[in-house]
């Protein structure tokens, strides 16, 4: 459970400072909704593809 | 106001993440990446006991943390050098790794990264500056 604290704060990190470098000057969302966004797509689409992976590998068990 | 020269601010940011951002009056964005890439970094740094500096232990793993320049000042005075066992003594006796090793390694080349990222942010805000935000909602609070 540790390692998935340490994944999702690590993310979070992440999403700030990418969101924070990357924006470029036409965006109209502030920096905190897009974080929130990125943060969300990245995490929850790598959480997703974990359970895949794990219901699968427990499926040919 | 007098700008700095490129390859100054360029050397600032790799030593200190952030402090580039800071010195081109970009506050939000160099506090935040100040506070949470030096934080990975030194956390990292902690955890894994230095070892994450070294190129002993880690030759191709360094690059990517040395996106840091404190990496690089690491790796000159190599502290986990010294934990290095050579010959039988590696074979024979067992060498204690620190459970959170490999996150503390994780950690720094994340950092690395980040900063390599940062930098470049710096470089383009100084070749094309129309890209930076112009109204403060948009930017956060910067400006």
């Amino acid at each position: 459970m540790i390692e998935l604290l340490v994944f999702l704060v690590l993310t979070a990190l992440i999403a700030v400072v990418h969101v924070s470098v990357t924006r470029i000057g036409e965006r109209k969302h502030p920096v905190k909704q897009e974080a929130l966004r990125y943060f969300l797509s990245v995490a929850g689409g790598i959480l997703v593809l974990g359970l895949i992976i794990q219901g699968l590998s427990m499926a040919f068990q | 106001m007098n700008r700095q020269p490129l390859l100054f601010l360029i050397i600032q940011s790799w030593l200190i993440p952030g402090l580039g951002h800071l010195r081109e009056r970009r506050k939000s964005t160099g506090l935040s990446i100040l506070i949470i890439v030096n934080s990975v970094w030194l956390a990292g740094m902690l955890l894994s006991e230095f070892e994450a500096g070294s190129r002993l232990f880690h030759p191709y793993l360094f690059w990517a943390g040395a996106g840091c320049g404190g990496t690089a000042v690491v790796s000159f005075i190599d502290p986990a050098a010294e934990h290095a066992l050579y010959g039988l003594q590696s074979i024979r006796e067992y060498q204690d790794v620190p459970r959170w090793n490999d996150t503390g390694v994780l950690l720094v080349c994340v950092a690395g990264l980040l900063n390599i990222l940062c930098l470049l942010d710096v470089i383009d805000a100084r070749i094309n500056p129309a890209r930076r935000p112009k109204s403060p909602q948009t930017e956060g609070v910067e400006q």
